[in-house]
């Protein structure tokens, strides 16, 4: 019996040093794969919202998280111009809320924004535990991430450091030109519905929050108005995580806050997303809030 | 006995069957040939060879045929 | 998760499986086992788990009905002065009958789920209405769980194996969740009592499982699924390419579909020894093959064997097919008779084979193919022997054997580019532009790398294929890679490990820029 115990004891550490030396190999490979500068010429990955790296240390304001809502609907150089806020949008196309969590802390390491609004549409987009496991382990291993990079290693990629030297000119915003009318006709009609959350969403919103309030930063809710992906139901749910959260929930949809969308002239897709006229008004809005808070 | 080795030599000519044990597993007998084989041993012998007899531990070797065709003949009686 | 590649199912759902087994009581180690099973169906077809327990219920009935009835017909033949012929030939027909039942409701249901909505709209193309069937959905595996379900139950008609009155035995059987996928497709004898029996993990056992799975996903996540960037486009629209790329694509699928599926295999295999269970395996060396139906005896072995003992022999041995050999033996002779004759037997062996596949009329003609080469060459095999022995050609020697796999392969590559279009007469057009239409400056000018592959890929691919020609050449040699390494001692399993693993990794076609591809052979 207790050769047996000696023996299985002896075989799980021998499994676990093998465990330990791969985890060790990745690592090291990871500081090689790791791109070398926040630019996609060096291989970085959505270097539209990386280029908050390149951002002097200390000096945005406020952080728009989100998806392609939040990149088509807030602008940062208008809300400079109209209220001096520096900021900065974190938005990628069909953001899951798991990367939306590293983001954050990727920027969070050198900013201290007073406020972080995040867009609520990407709330709605589920993903699994798979996909929330990889984007873990990319995070703490980012061999797993840039691995393809085996093509185009340099030297460099092995002696050099990490450096963020570029940013973003419209810091993160993507202003789209021309318009799609939208039939807004049903747009926010009466519900007593109140739409699904993701349990796996909320995890990560509760993280999200907590990780805000550890940063000092004020965590605001937005709706950006949509026709397409917004409602009454969605509208009802997220009134409810607010309240539960203590956190502000603003929809500029409906109500007090809502904001004049001529849906003829200000999507252009047809409500799915604003244009960059829509996206005036919106960040006029949004630039009239932050100055109260 | 030696009669299963005539048979396996006319079916696969040059090929050495005596004192093999692996005609099967070797691939050295395949489907089409044990089916030959089949028709062969049941004209010579008289006995009738159903599908559940067709595992290779009785086609791998000329004993296992041999041992075969006499367990066969025995059931009939 | 939504097959074995899932990260879920490798870093949760496995893990926690085998810890569960672990450390429960040997005795409740089946029950982990099915209920870890039937999750894994649950989460990849929801409710159609139904069918698989339907399925589970059916064999079990005609099983036990089965064994009743031959323990009947023992007594009756045990009996002092009984007509022993009689009472067999009596009971034969009762258990056939049986028998007959559950192998139809098995198969009906297969039918039903798989083959009833293609045959309709090809009726409705032809112009013939016979109303939609139902679509429920293609519960997973449901063709590989049939055909182990089929031949339990011809097992237990043939003697070969005594009824189960275990339910929960056979569901584990017919549903182990590292085989409900692709296979192997396992006889009850191989694998029933191994999975209840509820062996410990070993070191051994889990050291030469996950080196197995490791290297299976490094044939799929390195060569398999890089391959599908050049592949999926050319098959997508074949009309966009030219005969060149066309061969060049029937080639790299040919090294595709088998690092997929025989990258899945590894995997089972791999999970099953884990468990302490020898799964069969379905590959060996394929490539090595001097003939068609040797190419088959090492490819998919399990479908082949399964084919070969549930058709081709009771097809070749039933009355009117004796008789037809019978004929044929005395007008041709002992060698080429029977070959003629068993054209029946091998043209039901190939149509099984092509339309097990799909309802699709690439699988006829590719089952079609199949039949017709091996069947030629069975029947050219004595003339072809006679003339060697007349010019003195050395069967054995190296050019013929040469000529041999290159002609193999040539047989191969032919009836995959079948297999993967989308139609026969897609395969047929698409085989004579890469004859015909075939420049060999396009390899040269840069139209392959054009395609979805860069030469960088390429480079991964040509490298991860030659590390699987040496590994298969030493296998080929009688040697076990992994015995071998297991001996070395703890440093060399670790630094195994360990290089497969950041090869998966960083060489993996995974991640942005790669679209995720399903098990290729999940589908059938």
């Amino acid at each position: 019996m207790g050769n047996r115990l000696v023996r299985a004891s002896r075989s799980l550490l021998e499994a676990a040093l093998a465990v330990a030396a791969t985890i060790a190999v990745l690592a090291a490979l990871s500081h090689v794969f790791v791109p070398k500068n926040n630019q996609a010429e060096f291989g970085q990955r959505d270097e539209r919202v990386y280029g908050v790296l390149g951002q002097p240390e200390g000096s945005v304001e406020v952080l728009f998280l989100g998806d392609s809502e939040a990149y088509t609907s807030f602008s940062p150089l208008q809300l400079w111009d109209e209220r001096g806020i520096t900021s900065y949008v974190l938005g990628t196309s069909g953001q899951k809320l798991c990367y939306t969590r590293s983001l954050l802390g990727r920027a969070l390491e050198r900013q201290r924004p007073r406020v972080v609004v995040l867009e609520t549409n990407c709330l709605f987009r589920s993903f699994s535990v798979g996909e929330a496991l990889v984007r873990l382990a990319q995070d703490a291993l980012p061999v797993l991430e840039y691995h393809d990079r085996w093509k185009s290693l340099r030297p460099e990629d092995v002696l050099g450091t990490v450096r963020a030297t570029w940013t973003d000119e419209a810091r993160g915003f993507v202003g789209k030109e021309g318009a799609v009318p939208a039939d807004a006709s049903s747009h926010m009609a009466p519900s007593d519905e109140v739409a699904g959350l993701p349990w796996l969403s909320r995890v990560y919103l509760d993280d999200i929050a907590r990780t805000c309030e550890r940063a000092g930063a004020r965590l605001v809710l937005v709706s950006t108005p949509s026709t397409r992906n917004w409602s009454t139901a969605r509208h009802s749910r997220m009134e409810r995580v607010a309240s539960e959260l203590g956190v502000d929930y603003v929809d500029l949809n409906v109500g007090k806050d809502r904001v004049e969308i001529d849906w003829s002239r200000d999507t252009y897709d047809g409500g799915d997303h604003l244009n960059v006229d829509g996206a005036r008004k919106v960040t006029s809005a949004v630039g009239a809030l932050l100055a109260r808070v | 006995m030696d009669a299963i080795l005539d048979i396996l030599d006319e079916l696969r000519p040059g090929a050495a069957f005596a004192g093999r044990t692996d005609l099967v597993d070797s691939r050295e007998l395949d489907s089409l040939t044990i089916i030959a084989l089949v028709a062969e041993l049941e004209d010579v012998f008289d006995v009738v060879v159903p599908a559940v007899e067709i595992v290779p531990e009785n086609f791998n070797s000329p004993e296992g045929i041999w041992a075969l065709v006499c367990r066969l003949r025995a059931q009939d009686l | 998760m939504t097959s074995y590649f899932s990260p879920s199912f490798l870093a949760v759902f496995l893990p926690v499986a085998v810890l569960a087994y672990q450390a429960v009581p040997r005795r409740a180690r089946w029950a982990v086992l099915l209920a870890a099973s039937y999750a894994f169906f649950w989460a990849l077809s929801g409710w159609l788990v139904v069918f698989v327990v339907a399925s589970t219920a059916i064999v079990w009935g005609v099983g036990r009905a089965l064994g009743a009835e031959s323990s009947r017909r023992a007594l009756a033949l045990a009996e002092p002065g009984a007509d022993r012929r009689a009472v067999r030939q009596r009971w034969q027909g009762r258990m056939r009958l049986t028998l007959a039942a559950g192998v139809v409701a098995n198969l009906a249901i297969l039918w039903a789920l798989k083959y009833a909505g293609p045959l309709a709209s090809f009726a409705a193309s032809l112009g013939v209405s016979v109303g939609e069937p139902p679509s429920v959905g293609l519960p997973i595996g449901i063709s590989f769980y049939t055909l182990q379900a089929v031949s339990y139950l011809v097992d237990v008609y043939r003697g070969a194996v005594v009824a189960d009155a275990n339910p929960a035995r056979l569901a584990l059987f017919l549903a182990f969740f590292p085989q409900i996928m692709e296979g192997p497709i396992c006889r009850y004898a191989q694998t029933a009592q191994a999975l209840w029996e509820g062996s410990p993990v070993t070191a051994r056992g889990l050291f030469s499982g996950s080196a197995r799975m490791l290297w299976g996903l490094a044939k799929r996540m390195v060569v398999a699924d890089r391959l599908n960037s050049f592949v999926r486009p050319v098959f997508d629209d074949p009309a966009a390419y030219d005969g060149c790329v066309i061969a060049v694509a029937a080639v790299l699928y040919t090294l595709q579909l088998y690092c997929d599926f025989s990258g899945t295999m590894d995997l089972a295999v791999g999970m099953g020894r884990i468990f302490g269970v020898g799964l069969p395996e379905n590959f060996r060396q394929p490539f090595f093959s001097r003939t068609a139906a040797e190419f088959w005896q090492r490819w998919h072995v399990t479908l082949g064997a399964w084919l070969k003992d549930y058709v081709f022999y009771p097809v070749s041995l039933s009355a009117p097919v004796r008789r037809l050999t019978g004929a044929a033996r005395r007008a041709l002779g002992g060698r080429v008779g029977p070959a003629v004759a068993s054209g029946v037997a091998l043209l039901a062996v190939w149509l099984a084979n092509g339309l097990w596949h799909g309802a699709g009329t690439q699988y006829l003609l590719f089952g079609l193919y199949y039949f017709a080469v091996i069947w030629l060459g069975a029947l050219v095999a004595p003339a072809s022997e006679a003339l060697c022995a007349r010019l003195g050609v050395s069967r054995d020697g190296a050019l013929w054997r040469g000529l041999q796999h290159a002609r193999t392969l040539v047989v191969v590559l032919v009836g995959e580019l079948i297999f993967r279009s989308a139609s026969a007469a897609q395969g047929v057009e698409l085989l004579g532009r890469a004859a015909l239409g075939f420049r060999a400056a396009s390899l040269a000018d840069g139209t392959v790398l054009a395609v979805g592959m860069d030469a960088a890929d390429f480079a991964a691919v040509a490298v991860f294929a030659a590390l699987l020609l040496v590994v298969g050449a030493l296998r080929e040699r009688g040697a076990r890679p992994l015995d071998a390494v297991w001996r070395r001692g703890p440093v060399a399993r670790g630094a195994l490990c360990c290089a497969l693993l950041v090869g998966v990794v960083v060489f993996g076609a995974y991640g942005a820029g790669y679209v995720p591809v399903d098990p290729m052979y999940a589908s059938f």
